[in-house]
C-alpha cells in the first residue's frame, strides 16, 4: 500500500504540549501526547484506535483533522499534505473529513433545531439553498433513521441515541469520505449502542465511507473495524488486521488489555495478565520502552532502547524487543 | 492484622436484604416520576448479586433504598418494604440509620474522585471511618495530640493501614499521608473499598464501582472484590450496566427495566437461557469477541420516559413478543419458572414455563430503521 492509494496517510506525526511551571510559567518540558505515529487507512475501510484514557487516541484523531495543530509530521489526505494547506484550501479539504464526537449531550448546540444543526455545514459551504437545502436535510435525517417530524425539535427533546444520530447526520451533510468517530457509543446504553453501531456499518456500506474509529472498548472495535492500532502513551505499540490482532496479540500490553475484558459469559472466567500499576505519565527523561515499568517480561534492553514498530508477520506490526532481531518468544 | 479479621456473624440466619414491592416516586417540576414500581429483591447471605439495567431503570435508587440514602426530597417511598437482617429500615431513627450505615452496610460509589474529600489526606479520612467503627462518632476530637486519646488514634491508624494493605494499596505506611489528587483512579477506588470494609459490614453495596476506570484497572478492582467476598464473608449488591462485569464477578443477577426487576436468578442460568424478552435483547445487544459483523442485534426504540410511561408493561413497545394483554395489564408479579429463576412477564402467565423467547428478532429490525419512539 503506497500513500497515494490510501485515503489517509499519517506520517511521523508528533503533538507535544508544553509543560509550564516555575515563577514565570516558563516552558520546563513537553508532554508528547502523540509521539511519532504513522498509520495508513485505505479508502472504504475502518481503522480502530484503542487505548486507555491518556493514551493519546483522541488527540491523534483531532490532529488528523487539524483541529489540533501537529508539532511535526505529515497528514496526507488524498495525497495532499493538510499541514501545508491554509485558509480556503484547508477548508475545502475539511469538507471531505468530518468528526462525530463522544458526548452527544455537549456536541450539539442546545439553541439550534435539528434542521439548522444539520443544514449549517451545507449553508457554510454554499452547497444548497432554499428548497434544495430542505430536501437535502430531510434525506440526511432519514438516512440516520430519524423522521421529518424531528426536524424542528431541539436537542434536549431527544434521547442520547437520537442525539448521536443527529451528530452523525451533521457529519454526513458534506458527503465526506472520512469520518473520525471519537468514542461514538461510550456515552450510550447497550441497547442503543447496538443501534448506532449497526447504523454506522450500514452507512459505511451504502456510502462507501472510511472510518477512523476511536474507542476504549475492544469488543466494539472488533465488531466495526478492519484494522486496529493499539496506543499506549502516545505511541502505536501494535497494529494488525482485526482477526489477526485478536487471535494472536503479541505486545505484552495488548495481551494484558485483551485478557482484562470481562466477557459476558459466566463460563469464561477471565484471568487477567498481571501488569504492574496503571497507565502513568511520560517521564521527562524517557528512554526505552514506555511500557517497561509495567511490563511482566521486561528486559534490560527495554529500559535503554525504545523499540521501533516492526513487522513480525504479514502486516502485523509490533513495537517490542521480545519480537525484534528474531528473538521471538512469548 | 487481627483487627480486620471478619467477625463470626452473630446475626440471625435468613436473607440479608429483602425488598418487597418497593415503590418510589420522585417529584419533579414536570410531574411525579414513578421511578420504582414494585421492586422485589432478595439477597441471601453470601450472595454476590449483580443488579443490571440501563440508565434510569432505577438500579441505583433500589441500592440506595437499603441504607435509606434515597435523596428526599425529591424521592419518596410510597409503598413496599425494605428489610435488612430481618428488620425494616423504613421509619428507623437517624441514629439507628447511622449505626446501620457505619457497622453493617459498606458502600462504594462510581466516581472515586468525588467521594474522597480533596482537602484531607487519606490518613485523616481513613482514621475517621475507623474511629466510627470503634464507636467514636465525634471523631474530630480524637487526634494524636490529645494524650488521653493517642492510643485510640494509633489503634484506628493501624486498622486503616491494615485495611489499605489488604486492598493492595502499595506501601500504605508512607502513602497513607497522600492527598486524593496524588493517587490514580484505581488507587482511589481501593481506598474507598478499604473504607467500606472498615465497619466489617454484612453487606457491601457497590454502585458502578469500575465504570470510571480503564479496563486493566477494572480487572484488578473486580478481582479484589471477588477475593474480599470470600475473606470477609460479604454479601454484595453490585450495581452495574456492564453484563461482562456481572458474568465475571456475580453468582446471581437481577435485571431491571424501567422501575421493575423483570428477571432474577443464577448468573449462569440467566446468561445461558434468559426468560424475559428484555434480558434476551440485552444479552444479544452486547458485542463480544465472537460477534460477527452485522450480527449484533438491537432492541428497537428507547427507554420510556418515566413521567408518562406506556400503559401495561413498560417494555411492550420494544418487545418482539408483545401480546395484546401487554399493552393493557401491568406485568404479573415475579413468578418462579424453575431452576431458581423468577420472571415478571405475561409470556409466563400460562403453564408453559419452559418457553424461552429465543427466536431471532428479525421482525422488529425494520422498525429500527426509522428509529426511536420518543
Amino acid at each position: 500500500m503506497t500513500d497515494a492509494e490510501a485515503l489517509l496517510a499519517v506520517r511521523n506525526v508528533t503533538k507535544a504540549f508544553a509543560i509550564r511551571g516555575g515563577l514565570f510559567k516558563t516552558r520546563i518540558g513537553e508532554m508528547r501526547a502523540v509521539d511519532d505515529v504513522s498509520l495508513t487507512i485505505p479508502a472504504g475501510t475502518s481503522y480502530g484506535l484503542v487505548g486507555e484514557s491518556g493514551s493519546g487516541k483522541t488527540t491523534l484523531g483531532k490532529v488528523i483533522l487539524r483541529l489540533v495543530e501537529p508539532t511535526t509530521g505529515q497528514i496526507l489526505f488524498e495525497g495532499k499534505d493538510l499541514c501545508q494547506l491554509t485558509g480556503d484550501e484547508l477548508q475545502l479539504q475539511r469538507a471531505g473529513m468530518q468528526m462525530v464526537f463522544q458526548n452527544p449531550y455537549s456536541s450539539l448546540d442546545p439553541r439550534q433545531s435539528v434542521k439548522s444543526t444539520v443544514a449549517e455545514p451545507l449553508v457554510i459551504f454554499g452547497r444548497a439553498r432554499g428548497k434544495e437545502l430542505d430536501d437535502r436535510v430531510r434525506s440526511l435525517i432519514a438516512t440516520v433513521g430519524l423522521r421529518d417530524e424531528h426536524l424542528y425539535r431541539f436537542p434536549h427533546e431527544f434521547s442520547g441515541g437520537q442525539r448521536q444520530r443527529i451528530g452523525i447526520a451533521r457529519a454526513l451533510a458534506l458527503e465526506p469520505k472520512l469520518l473520525v468517530l471519537d468514542e461514538p457509543t461510550s456515552a450510550l446504553d447497550v441497547s442503543v449502542q447496538s443501534q448506532i453501531l449497526n447504523l454506522l456499518l450500514d452507512l459505511q456500506q451504502r456510502l462507501g465511507l472510511t472510518y477512523l474509529f476511536i474507542s476504549h472498548d475492544l469488543a466494539v472495535i472488533r465488531y466495526v473495524c478492519d484494522r486496529v492500532g493499539v496506543m499506549y502513551l502516545g505511541r502505536i505499540v501494535e497494529e494488525a488486521a482485526v482477526e489477526e490482532l485478536f487471535a494472536r496479540p503479541q505486545h505484552p500490553y495488548t495481551r494484558s488489555l485483551l485478557s482484562a475484558i470481562p466477557e459476558p459469559d459466566p463460563d469464561h472466567r477471565f484471568q487477567p495478565v498481571e501488569v504492574n500499576g496503571e497507565i502513568g505519565r511520560l517521564a521527562l527523561d524517557d528512554r526505552g520502552c514506555r511500557f517497561a515499568p509495567r511490563c511482566p517480561f521486561v528486559m534490560d534492553r527495554c529500559r535503554q532502547i525504545d523499540p521501533a514498530l516492526e513487522a513480525t508477520g504479514s502486516a502485523h506490526l509490533v513495537a517490542c524487543h521480545l519480537y525484534s532481531d528474531g528473538a521471538v518468544s512469548s | 492484622m487481627s483487627s480486620i479479621q471478619s467477625r463470626v456473624s452473630d446475626t440471625p440466619s435468613g436473607p440479608v436484604v429483602e425488598i418487597e414491592d418497593l415503590r418510589v416516586n420522585f417529584r419533579t417540576f414536570d410531574g411525579v416520576s414513578k421511578v420504582l414500581v414494585g421492586v422485589d429483591l432478595r439477597l441471601e447471605r453470601g450472595d454476590v448479586m449483580g443488579l443490571v439495567g440501563e440508565t434510569g431503570c432505577g438500579k441505583s435508587v433500589t441500592a440506595l433504598s437499603i441504607p435509606q440514602l434515597v435523596p428526599s426530597p425529591p424521592g419518596e417511598i410510597v409503598g413496599g418494604d425494605v428489610r435488612f437482617l430481618g428488620q425494616s429500615v423504613i421509619g428507623k431513627s437517624p441514629a439507628e440509620l447511622r449505626q446501620l450505615r457505619a457497622r453493617h452496610i459498606g458502600m462504594v460509589f462510581q466516581d472515586p474522585n468525588t467521594n474522597l474529600n480533596p482537602v484531607f489526606t487519606i490518613e485523616q479520612q481513613m482514621i475517621d471511618v475507623c474511629l466510627c467503627r470503634l464507636g467514636y462518632e465525634g471523631a474530630v476530637s480524637v487526634t494524636p495530640f490529645h494524650r488521653s486519646r493517642r492510643d485510640l488514634w494509633q489503634q484506628a491508624r493501624n486498622t486503616a493501614i491494615a485495611l489499605l494493605h489488604r486492598v493492595g494499596f502499595p506501601n500504605p505506611e508512607q502513602r497513607i499521608k497522600s492527598y486524593p489528587h496524588e493517587l490514580s483512579g484505581g488507587m482511589r477506588q481501593r481506598v474507598l473499598i478499604a473504607m467500606s470494609l472498615a465497619g466489617n459490614p454484612d453487606l457491601l453495596i457497590a454502585d458502578e464501582p469500575t465504570t470510571a476506570l480503564d479496563v486493566s484497572t477494572q480487572a484488578q478492582v473486580l478481582r479484589l472484590i471477588r477475593d474480599l467476598v470470600d475473606e470477609f464473608h460479604l454479601t454484595v449488591l453490585l450495581v452495574t450496566h456492564n453484563l461482562g462485569v456481572v458474568a465475571q464477578v456475580c453468582n446471581r443477577v437481577a435485571v431491571m427495566y424501567a422501575g421493575r426487576v423483570v428477571e432474577s436468578g443464577e448468573v449462569r442460568r440467566i446468561f445461558k437461557s434468559p426468560a424475559h424478552p428484555y434480558t434476551v435483547g440485552l444479552l444479544r445487544a452486547v458485542p463480544t469477541m465472537e460477534t460477527r459483523r452485522g450480527a449484533l442485534e438491537e432492541i428497537p426504540g428507547t427507554i420510556p420516559n418515566l413521567l408518562s410511561p406506556p400503559p401495561g408493561c413498560r417494555f411492550h413497545l420494544r418487545c418482539p413478543h408483545a401480546m395484546d394483554v401487554c399493552g393493557v395489564e401491568p406485568p404479573p408479579p415475579m413468578r418462579p419458572i424453575g431452576d431458581g429463576t423468577t420472571v415478571a412477564c405475561h409470556l409466563y402467565d400460562g403453564d408453559d414455563l419452559n418457553f424461552r423467547p429465543d427466536r431471532p428478532v428479525d421482525q422488529v429490525v425494520d422498525k429500527v430503521g426509522t428509529a426511536g419512539n420518543d
